[in-house]
């Protein structure tokens, strides 16, 4: 993305005044609904996924994905939306060895990573909460590319900075707890 | 039983062909997403605790933890074992074709009337398993629509188990 273009993009965000409306402005060009490859219409949860992402889940059945890794991240992506039961871990540093979905740190920065980690070692995603149950996957890369403290802190660079590239200075989600997060068939770790 | 276009076109594509690595995962980690899903909501409306299915199985309670803390190339014995020490629950087998139902792709156009965060309203219905969300215990779990895998414990005796 050019320079020239990133005030631009945050000047005609700042138009929105509400995650939702940004959302209905931007899907279908800068987002885009995460709509299971199988199963109902109608989920309990929603995934938007960036342009970045989707490059990496678009596959399907009859045109596969590059690497099993993306097709897995597809399916855990996908069961992600149909309400399947999923291990959060809240706080940064927990022992988070088999959540699902987990808070990277700062917690301020409100950035969370959906991690999928099979096949080993598997592929992180980061976003952040639009609203309850409605998650925005803005950036990934694969888990060995995870070295120290300082590539955590620029993906979080990198995720935040996408966010105000779609949504400007709207917050995302604050909760006090994960029920301000997730509705249900969910379990703390 | 009608097989759609969908999976038509699918096998035919792959006359003498394997099927795409990336595909068969797919399907690997929704199997293993949704065998975890049915036996940690089991394990749930059992209220039973992870150190009593622990001496069930004959087990460390670290074996259980790690077995329940997510999904896991489990073995059909494991899922049998976890299955029965939780409740006394079996599993029913059964299979149903997902592709028959046309694959979508990433949505592009406006759906967010569907979505939880705008209101849009979702039943309990559409999660698979049929028990859904609403907390109600149910003594057989099966959904011939959505669930590839359906449990159940007719025969539940918790005191046999128990003693």
């Amino acid at each position: 993305m050019s320079g020239a273009f990133i005030p631009l993009a945050k000047w005609v965000v700042l138009t929105y005044k509400t995650t939702s409306e940004a959302i209905n402005a931007l899907e279908g060009t800068a987002l885009r609904l995460l709509v299971p490859l199988f199963g109902d219409e109608e989920n309990p949860r929603a995934v938007y996924v960036s342009e970045e992402v989707y490059g990496i889940v678009k596959g399907s059945m009859l045109e596969s994905w590059d690497d099993e890794r993306h097709a897995s991240l597809r399916a855990l992506l996908d069961d992600f939306v149909a309400g399947t039961r999923i291990a959060v871990a809240e706080a940064p540093y927990s022992n988070k060895g088999c959540a699902t979905l987990a808070r990277v740190d700062p917690v301020e920065a409100e950035i969370w990573d959906i991690r999928c980690l099979d096949p080993y070692p598997g592929i992180r995603v980061f976003g952040r909460f639009a609203a309850k149950d409605t998650f925005i996957a803005l950036t990934w890369d694969y888990r060995e590319n995870f070295e120290g403290g300082v590539y955590w802190a620029n993906e979080v660079a990198r995720c935040t900075d996408a966010w105000e590239s779609l949504f400007g200075t709207l917050s995302p989600l604050k909760g006090n707890s994960l029920n301000d997060y997730l509705s249900h068939n969910f379990y703390a770790v | 039983m009608t097989i759609s276009l969908t999976i038509s076109t699918l096998f035919k594509s792959l006359a003498g062909k394997a099927i795409p690595a990336p595909t068969l995962a797919y399907f690997q980690t929704r199997n293993r997403m949704r065998i975890f899903d049915l036996v940690h909501r089991e394990f749930e409306r059992s209220e039973i605790t992870q150190t009593e299915l622990a001496v069930r199985l004959g087990k460390g309670k670290d074996r259980i933890s790690r077995l329940l803390g997510a999904p896991g190339n489990w073995t059909l014995d494991t899922i049998s074992d976890l299955l029965f020490a939780i409740s006394g629950a079996a599993i029913k087998y059964e299979i149903y074709y997902p592709l028959e139902r046309s694959e979508r792709q990433i949505q592009t156009k406006n759906a967010a009337s569907q979505l939880p965060m705008l209101g849009g309203g979702y039943s309990t219905n559409i999660i698979f398993y049929g028990a859904g969300f609403t907390g109600a215990p149910k003594a057989y779990v099966s959904s011939s629509e959505t669930g590839t895998v359906t449990v159940s414990n007719d025969y539940y005796t918790p005191m046999a188990l128990a003693q």
